[in-house]
């Protein structure tokens, strides 16, 4: 049974149903294997779509309030994960790279974009 | 594909924000799929990169679009009230004058609220602001322009010829 919010982003994408379907199986695939956060490189590897199309369908149930966007800080010297961030502003006050023992300029960092089950149990998945 | 989109644009991307940067690169995943084979996620992709547009636009504006609005009526009804008391209390051609200098500040007072709410870019702002100088200035100091050209542009002028 789907949940309400999952069955309304349907009826408000009714073309993107049967990927949409297939995108939440594959999150609460990913979040039974206990992954916190959907990577959309891998979603979309898994769902055999490009990288942005997957982003696209991520986006959708971002709209939907089901996902939530956040944002995974690298440090690039060390490839070392820095902080996660749910707000995008948050990206320019970011704390002291413990690793380097300073605070890097933005082009010693790197982000990257992941999304993770907005307001709910992850453990409950979204269906 | 996303590579397309994010190492495209590298070298104008570091001297922005690592928020710009990344808010750069949600539009250029959603653009790349603006070419998807897929026409569902492409119409999808296209409505998206509308709507973050739209929201970035709003989040980097220095005033909302409705205080702009009143500030703009409010501009507006003063421009008409000065406009009104110039031909009650000075003569007509007095306040023609006047009423055509405060009327061309007024639309440029309106024309910078539009811009400090990111609804007029800058380049549209300089244009209206040279085309409000050249209707309003440029009417009041016009007969002066028709006036003959100067003996030596003539002199120059037949020579030519």
């Amino acid at each position: 049974m789907s949940s309400p919010k999952f069955e309304r982003v349907k009826k408000n994408n009714p073309r993107l149903s049967d990927f949409l379907d297939h995108l939440v199986s594959y999150i609460n695939s990913q979040i039974q294997s206990g992954e916190s956060y959907i990577i959309p490189k891998i979603a979309a590897a898994a769902l055999r779509l490009t990288d942005a199309e997957a982003v696209v369908l991520l986006e959708v149930l971002v709209k939907g309030e089901i996902l939530q966007r956040i944002y995974n800080v690298y440090c690039r010297k060390n490839e070392t994960l820095l902080t996660t961030v749910e707000n995008i502003d948050d990206l320019d006050r970011l704390p002291r790279c413990d690793d380097c023992d300073e605070c890097h300029s933005p082009r010693d960092l790197k982000v990257e974009i992941a999304y993770r089950v907005k307001n709910g149990n992850v453990r409950s998945g979204i269906v | 594909m996303a590579g397309r989109g994010q190492g495209g644009k590298k070298g104008t991307n570091e001297s922005l924000s690592l928020s710009a940067q990344t808010h750069q690169q949600i539009l250029d995943y959603l653009k790349v799929a603006e070419d998807s084979t897929h026409p569902e996620i492409r119409d999808t992709a296209v409505q998206l990169a509308k709507d973050a547009s739209e929201h970035q636009r709003k989040q980097t504006a220095r005033l909302q679009p409705a205080t702009a609005a009143m500030l703009s009526l409010l501009t507006l009804a003063l421009a008409g009230a000065s406009i009104w008391y110039f031909f009650v209390h000075y003569s007509e051609r007095v306040a023609t004058i006047m009423s055509v200098m405060v009327f061309g500040l007024a639309i440029i007072g309106v024309c910078l609220l539009a811009m400090v709410s990111n609804q007029l870019s800058q380049a549209n702002f300089v244009k209206l602001v040279e085309a409000v100088w050249s209707k309003s200035v440029g009417s009041l100091w016009g007969p002066r322009a028709k006036h003959p050209e100067s003996p030596e542009r003539e002199k120059l002028t037949s020579n030519d010829d």
